[in-house]
């Protein structure tokens, strides 16, 4: 499992998913509203390892695609959860259907990996990467916040300069990943 | 980690030598005290020769202070005179010209002070202008129900800001009357537990003390002198940290027990307290001060030295720079230090923040103060509340250990003043905004009960008229006329109501002639007065509606406008035409003898009158005219 | 054993899910209540000081004008600029200055009514807003000073002109908001 190339994709990830929520909701509702996400991604995360491993084994050794398939069931039974959730928090919070389905990408990457890993390290891993993942997207809900105060000059103010941030972040997360790895 | 374990706070270096070495000094009588009046009703007059100790203004309110004369003299004259407050707020003070013979009348004390109830005690304090820290030493509303729970108070005698020590003195050499006074209270209030808290540096105060104490009941208790640990909310939470949170606990000052000692056991009002001089002075030391001295008769006593430069009310890490040295000490003036240059070294430029934390290191509250200071200074102050603002004790401390020498103490003082307007702004108009939505269901109630009443009337009126004819069928048509006959019956016996009450009653003698006469020109007199006010009323509107006519720039609106000024114009005349017949007709009712004089050129006196407001009022008509056009 | 492990770190996710959806702050309601409720939030940040400025008879019904759209945030002297944008950041709108017609902002008054002028015509008490003004019929009126807004509706109704506005009594001191001394230099004396 290349860490050095999936650490990265969640740091874009994140960064998607930020920009998605932040169209739907106020800015003093960010925190919560990011780790609400991250929530759902966790829940996702042991979801789809539960299918995954209700499933029989495929013939071809091809794990991709039904990782992918018990990743996008996950998403789908979540959304319909949360639907049914009559107070309608999740619309107010922007979690529509393609935000998880996207979320669920790391799921997906992951499972095939773990398949033959040691059983302690199956259990662990996706919590804690789905901590990363809850991790950056909180930062990148208060970072805002931050950079306004920052003397940048005017072309980086705003969305490039949460840009740079996530660059950077992306960058160190490779140098980690390629350790684990 | 470490603030998890550590009291956070700052032992500064108490500075205490040169002012504790002798012994409390009183000051020479100044020529001039200055009393703020706070709103309070003079009971004296201006020019009024006053003893020391004479009640000049009493108490308007829970939380006032009688005012009393601190030396005897005259009154010189009621004006606006700086008092030491920041910015060196100019209050309405009472100014004192003192004649130096100090002239106070003998005083005993209440002989009944030991069955006092605790609201009895606190308004005889508050009558002796004996103050705590807002207020009467006692809280009033305290002092009410204090029955009704368990009590504690704090003696707060411990002053670890540098600099100060005032209480230091006071309870070094008089000790034995904050005794008497901590014994008065126990008496008032035996359940109450009472601690005396002292600084744990200052020996001889606590030796003075404990020598005191002898056995009573009440407790001695030290601290560390910890910079802020001696601010009341901080005593109080340290109280209640060791375990008995139920109880209600108040703090006094110490110098507030020595003043209520004096005022049970004396009868002597509170006139002046001690108040620490200090800094490049030739002489420093602890006075006893009378209230409303100006600062710089005081440091013309301690002799400041040639480099001071500059008066700081307070200590050295909340003090105020004062502007005007005339400012006059009050109540709180606990210190004033005259600063040098190596004193108090000129700040440096101010330059960013540069994220050391040693502000939030230091804090006492534990506050962030980076991010205080940001939403401070951004004037955002329901941001600020969000990171704590309410919590600050605006002790000084990150102001004091910023390496950018940024002003953190002066914003957070601006912007939690800012902070309790804006809450005191918004209780106003939630007020306002209560009172209108009754204002508004009042009217719509009366306006039902209006139409309630009607409809029962309407109801009651159909069901006699249904009643009537059923009672006598033969003569329906004389019914009528006979109700119409009682109803004009009762329209006469009105109108002579009426008219009997306007006339004076016949068994009055009846007034003389003069007294009608002038009676006729006072009414009048009045009604000129009326109809000038009526004609500038209108005038004033006529310019209004001129001005607002010349803001619009269309013709034809000015032209609509103009006509409608026209129209105003002609009922204003109307108006004034009206109100000076019934002037007319007024005087014509009241008989007037043509012998009595006065009463005549009383009369004639009100014609001119009413001629002159005529022709004020065609003037100003004329103005606007004028203007308009 | 394992798929047990993974069933029940999964319940554990869904039971953290659940909470935290639980403590959000909830949700948008039926469409009328909720423009019910934005013009009580409205009207909580307006100065109440029922003026009629803005050309509504009352903060309330600014408020509402607000809520549904139908008016611009720049009607209110009295809120002064923070008032505005104070209402951007509540409805997601633009900052708008006040019209160059506004008229000035007058600091905060008190009307006081001149007792040897009164005649006692009880139509300034119709005219408050907020039932601060005292008295009845042929009696002498006077102004409750605690209660006035300084709203001035009361000084055009009087027919005698007798009601004039005064600053409020208390001045307090302030702490003054820490500025820099420009101080102006003088500029070297040509040659």
């Amino acid at each position: 499992m290349n860490f050095g190339l999936y650490l990265p994709l969640l740091v874009a990830l994140a960064l998607f998913s930020h920009n998605d929520q932040q169209r739907r909701i106020q800015t003093r509702a960010a925190l919560p509203a990011a780790l609400t996400l991250a929530a759902c991604s966790t829940v996702i995360q042991c979801g789809s390892a539960v299918l995954f491993s209700l499933l029989p084994p495929p013939r071809d050794g091809q794990l991709m695609l039904p990782a992918l398939a018990c990743s996008s069931a996950c998403a789908l039974l979540l959304q319909l959860a949360l639907r049914l959730d009559l107070r309608r928090t999740a619309v107010t919070q922007g979690l529509s259907l393609p935000l998880l389905w996207l979320n669920s990408l790391p799921a997906a990457l992951l499972l095939p990996a773990l398949q033959y890993a040691a059983p302690l390290w199956q259990l662990l891993a996706p919590l804690l990467l789905s901590a990363l993942y809850a991790l950056l997207l909180a930062q990148f809900a208060t970072l805002p916040d931050y950079l306004q105060r920052l003397s940048l000059p005017s072309a980086c103010r705003g969305k490039p300069a949460l840009m740079l941030a996530a660059a950077m972040m992306a960058l160190a997360l490779h140098g980690l990943g390629d350790q684990l790895s | 980690m470490i603030r998890l374990f550590s009291r956070s706070g700052l032992r500064l270096p108490a500075q205490r030598e040169a002012t504790t070495r002798q012994a409390i000094a009183t000051p020479p009588l100044p020529a001039r005290l200055a009393l703020p009046l706070q709103g309070r009703q003079l009971l004296c007059e201006i020019g009024q020769p006053v003893h020391k100790g004479q009640c000049l203004a009493p108490a308007n309110g829970e939380f006032s202070l009688a005012l009393h004369a601190p030396t005897s003299g005259r009154i010189g004259g009621l004006s606006r005179w700086p008092l030491a407050l920041p910015q060196d707020a100019e209050q309405d003070c009472l100014l004192l010209d003192c004649d130096g013979e100090d002239h106070q009348p003998a005083q005993a004390a209440i002989g009944h002070w030991q069955s006092m109830t605790p609201l009895q005690l606190a308004s005889f304090l508050q009558e002796m202008g004996v103050g705590g820290e807002h207020g009467p030493l006692l809280p009033l509303a305290w002092a009410a129900d204090c029955r009704s729970a368990a009590q504690r108070i704090i003696i707060n005698g411990a002053q670890t800001e540098p600099h100060i020590s005032c209480d230091d003195m006071l309870m070094r050499e008089r000790a034995a009357d904050i005794a008497a006074g901590i014994g008065i209270l126990a008496h008032c209030l035996p359940e109450a537990e009472i601690t005396l808290v002292l600084n744990d540096d200052s020996p001889q105060a606590l030796a003075a003390m404990r020598a005191v104490h002898a056995g009573q009941e009440w407790k001695i208790q030290t601290i560390p002198a910890i910079y802020p640990d001696s601010d009341s909310q901080r005593l109080q939470r340290r109280f209640d940290r060791a375990g008995r949170s139920a109880m209600q606990t108040l703090c006094l000052p110490v110098a507030g027990l020595h003043a209520l000692a004096r005022a049970v056991l004396h009868g002597e009002p509170c006139l002046s307290r001690i108040v620490t001089l200090a800094g490049a002075l030739a002489r420093p030391c602890n006075v006893d001060a009378l209230l409303g001295t100006p600062a710089s008769h005081l440091l013309d006593f301690a002799t400041a030295l040639p480099e001071c430069n500059g008066l700081i009310h307070g200590g050295s890490l909340r003090g105020f720079a004062l502007q005007d040295w005339q400012a006059a000490i009050h109540q709180h003036s606990d210190c004033l230090i005259a600063s040098s240059a190596t004193l108090f070294p000129p700040r440096t430029a101010r330059q960013d923040c540069i994220r050391c934390g040693d502000c939030s290191r230091v804090c006492p509250d534990k506050l962030q103060v980076p991010e205080l200071y940001w939403h401070s200074s951004q004037q955002q102050t329901d941001q600020a509340s969000l990171w704590g603002l309410a919590d600050c004790s605006l002790c000084g401390l990150c102001s004091a250990v910023c390496p950018s020498q940024l002003p953190l103490l002066d914003t957070l003082r601006h912007s939690k003043q800012s902070m309790l307007g804006e809450l005191s702004q918004q209780q106003s108009a939630g007020i306002a905004r209560d009172r209108h939505r009754f204002r508004l269901f009042r009217l719509q109630r009366d306006k039902q009960e209006k139409a309630q009443r009607l409809a029962e009337r309407a109801a009651q009126q159909a069901e006699k008229r249904n009643t009537a004819p059923a009672e006598s069928g033969s003569v329906p048509h004389t019914t009528p006329v006979a109700s119409s006959e009682d109803k004009q019956a009762a329209i006469a016996a009105a109108m002579a109501r009426a008219a009997a009450r306007q006339m004076p009653a016949p068994d009055q003698p009846a007034s003389s002639p003069q007294d009608q006469a002038r009676e006729a020109a006072i009414a009048a007199q009045r009604q000129a007065a009326i109809d000038a006010a009526m004609a500038r009323a209108a005038a004033r509107k006529a310019n209004q509606e001129a001005a607002k006519a010349n803001r619009q720039d269309s013709p034809a609106t000015a032209e609509a406008s103009h006509d409608g000024e026209e129209d105003k114009r002609a009922r204003q005349q109307a108006l004034i035409q009206a109100a000076m017949q019934r002037a007319a007709s007024q005087k014509a009712d009241s008989p007037t003898d043509s012998g009595a004089s006065p009463g005549l050129d009383a009369a004639k006196k009100a014609l001119i009158e009413a001629a002159m407001a005529r022709a004020a009022a065609r003037k100003t008509e004329q103005d606007s005219r004028k203007k308009s056009e | 054993m394992m798929l047990t492990l993974r069933i029940l770190l999964l319940l554990l996710a869904l039971a953290l899910l659940a909470k935290l959806l639980r403590k959000l702050p909830t949700p948008v309601k039926a469409q009328a209540e909720e423009a019910d409720a934005l013009a009580r939030r409205i009207d909580a940040i307006l100065p109440q000081t029922q003026c009629g400025q803005c050309g509504h008879p009352g903060c309330q019904p600014y408020a509402e004008a607000l809520a549904s759209g139908q008016d611009s945030i720049n009607r209110c002297p009295p809120g002064g600029e923070e008032g505005i944008h104070k209402l951007a950041a509540l409805l997601h709108v633009d900052y708008q200055p006040f019209a160059p017609d506004t008229p000035p902002h007058k600091a905060k008054a008190v009307a006081i009514i001149d007792e040897r002028t009164c005649i006692g015509c009880t139509l300034c008490i119709q005219a408050c807003p907020v039932d601060a003004i005292l008295g009845s019929a042929k009696q002498m009126h006077t102004v409750l000073a605690d209660e006035c807004t300084g709203c001035e509706l009361c000084l055009s109704p009087c027919p005698v002109d007798c009601i004039s506005m005064r600053p409020p009594e208390q001045a307090d001191w302030r702490w003054g908001y820490p500025v820099i001394a420009i101080k102006a230099v003088k500029p070297e004396s040509a040659a």
